[in-house]
């Protein structure tokens, strides 16, 4: 295989919490791997914050694995919080499938340096 | 010569004026001594008082009745001593004539009062004629005078009634012409008061109890008005009592009138009342209402005054009541307006609330200043309000939603609704400190000033008991009486009558409503070429529902058939003929020819109501997706529109015949046109076009124009925006169905195919992105495509290949010029529907929520999923 369609960076950010930075494409084709990154950061952290920013494509596939994390997460006590822009790829599939219902979604900073 | 005896008054009086006595002619008197003691010895003997001037004006002599008459000598009457005879007003008048007539040698005539020798002042009428002797030379006047107090009485009083008859011609004018009880009294006051001289003259109505009056309006020329509320014993209940007898009260000096006491002289004064006279209307055993004239100083009333006092008291109490009648006419006319106006109005108002506002807002400013309809038992407890100055309406609203009055008060919203009705006929200062609970209420009660206040129970139907509260902040408006109060008693029980009998209909509504819906098809046939639409919305009358449909069948060849129709009738009977017209076309669609001509022909028997009565008109299209070819067939139903891509419209009136039903008809004739790619096809009932009193080409009009303008929107924003647009300002009367479609012939196309595994989405994405970006389309919407096309092959990979091996997912898109139609076919075999997991029915949402049309069809060779998507959004999604 050649390039991952969907790259996983996680970050620590201090105080417990882990920061997943998912830049790519989520699909039926890597919806597992994702999901097993995330899952791996979750177990390690109080709180999880996945940032999709950089979501190039994602459908329901990526919304299952959000889904999941959030409900298993949520017996042990890790915290997830999902970083989307309100119009964004991520965003707009997010608010279609209304999982902000049960899962905290904030917006991303705006840009500094402007 | 003719004399008349001066003592004798009939013979004056008869011809109504004096015969003027002639002076002794010139030529008799030659003022030689025998000459002049013949005149003399003469005039003695004269019934008549005659006198003589010397040359130099001195009286030298007068006549024995003369003497008689004054009670006076000859001697003593000489010279200018007869002066102290007349009266001193009437004295410079009459002397300053005789001198003249004197200086210039002619006759004199003239009146003057005199002392009679009992001392009564008579009137006394003169002559006097200059005495000429032989040679010419004046030697004085010589002249008779005559007693003319009768006549001139006579005259007197003929001028005084000439007055008072124009007087009574002006009063009456003014009353006739004043309309309204108070302007009556004013204007009788004021022409009173300027007869008279009055310093004020005022009518006031005399309170049952017989303690108070009301001045509603007077006449004060210069001194202050006494219009209000009089308690009649503070001038004196000695003098009060006469009048409350029935007799009218004369003061002619309130200072001295031994019937006052000191602080009632002082009262009196106070209103600057120096003498007075009050006329009592004494109707009913009662003094009901009394005219009073004042003197600002001492007054000696007359007997004419007082009889004019009089009358004018009769004459404006009874013009007074006449226009107390009128105006109760007036007032009851313009209430019966008012109910009939009010119970249409409400019939035409589509829900409770709508119904309650509309009751207020009669009520305002006709017979209320405010009022409001509320329901204690329910959440929104306000249902109608309405104030006549709009500044004030927050005002009410934050009294009555946040401040109401505690329920176990006796004038609770709460006892109204229970049946007690209430009348607060004025709303004294101590009523309201009894509501002013706390600063914001008395604050907001301070601003709303209600003068007077009632409250009645309103029936609002299904159970809902209501009440009815109205007031009056205009002081110039009559406070509430109990006949007002019956009157909003009898118009709330009217009311509830047309409310609840306006729920039961508004149920039988939402029956008709309801079966109508259900009774309508809940997806349409559609092709990516021909994207079909159509909407229903009821009739807001409450009878008007039911019969109209829209129907899609599928047509041999891939044809797709549109059918609009109206079953004529409105009601559940409607409905049930146009459930059995759609049931029939789906069938018949299969087995006859495939014509619409034959269709129709095939459908008259079904149309006919259960009754017989019922007929239907339709119109059936059916269109063929590859080329455009549109055949048609009409019942009686208004022309299909078609608007081309440049905007202009054609009507399809080809093939009409008569309604089906209606009469006998033999084949029914078919028309055809080919459609150009992109034209618009509208098909409607005549809810969407038909408007009370007009024509039915206006609404035709209407409807192109419109669609001319939509023309290139997304076609559920034309379908939308039809229904909207077409009935903007006035709710549909009828119902209204619009079907419409547009023809899309494929203008690009991009086709893949890919093995059915999970590592293939990523390159078909990148694929369909290339090609959509060719495309004039909006990004998010390019995303919404990529998307749908994901989760269908997605739920392909998932579950069309199960224990198989992997076969292949056709992906195709085409670009309709104002749509992206995706169509995903896999040629597997689906897992039965209980294993699908729920991620796949996540998809499945997605896709139907994106997609503006979505549709799976699985066969046995496969399943394939179709999905349009709008290459531009529509005009309401531009102008948020």
């Amino acid at each position: 295989m050649t390039e991952p369609l969907a790259q996983v960076r996680i970050e620590d950010a201090g105080q417990h919490r882990l920061r997943a930075t998912v830049i790519g494409e989520i699909d039926l084709s890597n919806a597992e791997q994702v999901e097993r990154q995330l899952n791996d950061a979750a177990q390690e952290a109080d709180e999880l914050v996945v940032d999709l920013t950089g979501v190039q494509y994602m459908d329901s596939q990526g919304v299952r694995i959000l889904q999941s994390l959030a409900d298993r997460h949520a017996l042990g006590g890790v915290r997830v919080t999902i970083v989307a822009a309100t119009e964004s790829i991520a965003g707009d599939i997010l608010a279609l499938t209304r999982i902000g219902d049960t899962v905290e979604i904030v917006e991303p900073p705006p840009p500094s340096g402007v | 010569m003719v004399l008349r005896d001066a003592d004798d008054p009939d013979r004056h009086r008869a011809g109504g004026e004096v015969v003027p006595l002639a002076p002794p002619p010139p030529c008799s008197v030659d003022g030689s001594l025998s000459g002049a003691e013949h005149f003399h010895s003469l005039a003695d003997q004269l019934p008549l008082i005659v006198w003589q001037h010397d040359v130099a004006s001195s009286q030298d002599w007068v006549n024995e009745t003369f003497c008689r008459f004054f009670g006076v000598t000859r001697d003593a009457m000489r010279g200018d001593r007869w002066q102290a005879l007349l009266h001193p007003d009437d004295a410079p008048a009459y002397n300053e004539a005789f001198a003249a007539a004197v200086a210039e040698r002619r006759s004199f005539h003239a009146e003057v009062r005199v002392r009679r020798a009992d001392g009564e002042w008579r009137w006394m009428e003169s002559w006097g004629q200059p005495r000429l002797a032989a040679d010419g030379d004046y030697l004085g006047h010589v002249g008779t005078s005559a007693d003319v107090t009768d006549r001139k009485a006579a005259e007197l009083a003929l001028r005084a009634a000439a007055a008072i008859d124009a007087y009574r011609a002006r009063l009456a004018d003014a009353l006739r012409s004043a309309a309204e009880p108070v302007e009556v009294q004013a204007r009788a006051a004021e022409l009173l008061g300027e007869e008279l001289g009055a310093s004020r003259v005022h009518y006031a109505e005399v309170e049952e109890s017989g303690e108070y009056g009301i001045v509603s309006a007077d006449y004060h020329p210069s001194c202050s008005s006494v219009v209000g509320r009089h308690r009649f014993d503070d001038h004196g209940p000695a003098v009060m009592n006469v009048f409350r007898a029935g007799r009218t009260v004369v003061v002619d000096d309130v200072t001295t009138d031994p019937r006052l006491r000191p602080e009632q002289r002082a009262a009196t004064a106070a209103l600057e009342i120096g003498a007075y006279v009050m006329v009592p209307l004494f109707k009913w055993n009662r003094a009901v209402a009394v005219l009073v004239v004042h003197h600002t100083g001492p007054h000696a009333w007359t007997g004419g005054e007082i009889a004019l006092v009089e009358e004018t008291a009769e004459r404006t109490w009874a013009a007074v009541e006449r226009a107390r009648v009128d105006e109760g006419l007036r007032v009851r006319h313009a209430r019966a307006e008012l109910v009939a106006d009010l119970l249409s109005d409400l019939e035409q108002q589509p829900d409770l609330v709508a119904q309650a506002q509309c009751l207020a807002e009669a009520l305002v400013p006709v017979v209320a200043d405010y009022a409001t309809v509320e329901a204690p038992g329910r959440d929104e407890r306000v249902l109608g309000i309405a104030h006549r100055d709009p500044d004030l309406l927050e005002t009410l609203r934050a009294l009555r939603v946040h401040h109401p009055v505690p329920e176990d008060d006796a004038n609770s919203v709460a006892r109204a609704a229970a049946g007690a009705t209430q009348l607060i006929s004025e709303v004294t200062s101590s009523v309201r400190a009894r509501y002013e609970t706390d600063p914001t209420v008395a604050e907001l009660l301070g601003r709303l000033a209600p003068l007077s206040h009632m409250a009645v129970p309103l029936d609002l139907g299904g159970g809902v008991r209501g009440a009815l509260m109205a007031g009056i902040t205009d002081p110039r408006r009559p406070h509430y009486t109990r006949d007002d109060l019956a009157f909003f008693t009898d118009t709330a029980q009217r009311v509830g009558v047309v409310l609840t009998a306006a729920r039961l209909r508004q149920e039988e509504h939402d029956i008709s409503v309801r079966l109508q819906q259900a009774l309508l098809p809940d997806h349409l046939l559609w092709h990516p070429n021909v994207v079909v639409e159509a909407r229903y919305q009821a009739a807001s009358a409450l009878l008007d529902v039911g019969g109209d449909w829209y129907d899609t069948f599928a047509w041999p060849n891939g044809r797709i058939g549109v059918m609009v129709g109206d079953v004529v009738g409105h009601n559940l009977d409607s409905a049930a003929t146009m459930g059995r017209l759609r049931a029939a076309t789906a069938a018949l669609a299969a087995h006859i020819a495939p014509s619409p001509a034959a269709l129709m022909a095939a459908l008259e028997q079904f149309a006919r109501g259960r009754d017989g009565t019922d007929f239907a008109t339709a119109v059936c299209v059916v269109v063929d997706p590859a080329t455009g070819r549109l055949t048609y067939s009409s019942a009686g139903h208004p022309p299909v529109v078609v608007v081309a891509p440049d905007g202009t419209s054609t009507r399809l009136t080809g093939a009409q015949t008569p309604p089906l039903g209606a009469e006998p008809v033999g084949a029914r004739p078919e028309a055809a046109i080919d459609l150009a790619p992109g034209s618009l096809v509208v098909m409607y009932s005549d809810g969407l076009v038909e408007r009370r009193r007009e024509r039915l080409d206006r609404g035709l009009d209407r409807l192109e124009a419109v669609a001319s303008r939509l023309r290139h929107e997304p076609i559920r924003t034309v379908a939308d925006r039809l229904v909207a647009e077409l009935t903007a300002g006035s709710p549909p009367e009828d119902d209204i169905v619009v079907a419409c479609f547009r023809y899309t012939p494929v203008v690009e196309r991009i086709h893949r195919r890919i093995t059915a595994t999970s590592t293939q989405l990523a390159g078909l994405r990148s694929d369909l992105r290339g090609w959509l970006d060719e495309l004039a389309m909006a990004n998010r919407l390019k995303g919404d495509v990529l998307l749908g096309v994901g989760e269908a092959c997605t739920n392909a990979i998932e579950h069309a290949y199960q224990g198989v091996a992997r076969g292949s997912i056709d992906v195709e898109l085409t670009h309709h010029r104002d749509h992206v139609t995706a169509c995903v076919t896999d040629h597997g075999s689906w897992r039965p529907a209980g294993q699908h997991s729920r991620f796949g029915g996540r998809g499945t949402t997605i896709m139907q929520t994106l997609a503006e049309n979505y549709s799976r069809t699985t066969g046995p060779d496969g399943t394939r999923v179709l999905m349009t998507f709008p290459v531009h959004a529509g005009v309401e999604a531009a102008t948020p």
